[in-house]
């Protein structure tokens, strides 16, 4: 345990966490190389959907899905170098977060399957990978399974 | 370069195998020729991030637009699964 933190955000307001909830995205995400330092707010408790929350920016979150509720399929293969990044030595220590988008007309959700933040939770050390995969930056979020 | 709507792009011409350095510490090489694509070796230091870049605009906008989802839009979300 380390000193509590608060954490402003424009969408829960203040939080306070414990500075080790903190986890460091050196590199920040594509396009925003300011989202350095996040913690992670769960939107409910079915486990299913997270905030990622920047810790220096209270306008800037992303809603995220961990993918395999929806898409069972869903393989993730870190290359050497993005594996060497968030020094991921076992897949246990890995989280997965999908970032969602909301359209509209009709409503509909859908998660960048590509482009994944993957956290080295042991580490507290995330980073946004590109995959060198066959999948959809707009993958449809149906029915969880 | 870009001064104004003015874009300056520095065109070379290079064999296979032959390479071309940008700054101190890239160098990029032409590896191989295969149909209408070329195989590019780069080597960079680790700070220098490399990203094919269709795929880093695609993800770019997709942060972009996921950036601006409110609490307010969730009301839709899919839910857990059902037991």
């Amino acid at each position: 345990m380390g000193a509590a933190v608060t954490v402003s955000t424009a969408r829960f307001g203040a939080l306070t966490v414990d500075e080790s909830e903190i986890i460091s995205l050196p590199d920040g995400l594509l396009g925003f190389v300011r989202f350095q330092r996040m913690i992670i707010v769960p939107v409910n408790d079915d486990g299913l959907f997270w905030w990622l929350q920047s810790a220096d920016d209270p306008e800037l979150a992303f809603l995220s899905v961990v993918p395999w509720a929806f898409f069972g399929e869903y393989e993730l293969a870190l290359s050497a170098d993005d594996q060497q990044r968030l020094s991921l030595v076992t897949a246990d220590d890995a989280l997965v977060y999908c970032l969602v988008t909301i359209h509209d007309d009709p409503r509909s959700y859908t998660a960048n399957l590509l482009g994944p933040v993957v956290v080295n939770r042991a580490l507290r050390l995330g980073r946004q990978v590109v995959l060198d995969a066959d999948v959809s930056t707009r993958a449809e979020l149906g029915r969880a399974t | 370069m870009r001064w104004g709507t003015l874009a300056i792009v520095l065109v070379l011409s290079r064999r296979s195998g032959e390479s071309i350095v940008i700054g101190k510490d890239v160098v990029v090489t032409i590896v191989e020729f295969r149909g209408d694509q070329v195989r590019v070796g780069i080597d960079a230091p680790r700070s220098v991030q490399i990203y094919r870049q269709e795929l880093y605009e695609e993800i770019s906008r997709a942060n972009q637009m996921a950036a601006s989802v409110l609490p307010t839009d969730l009301d839709g979300l899919p839910g857990p699964p059902e037991v």
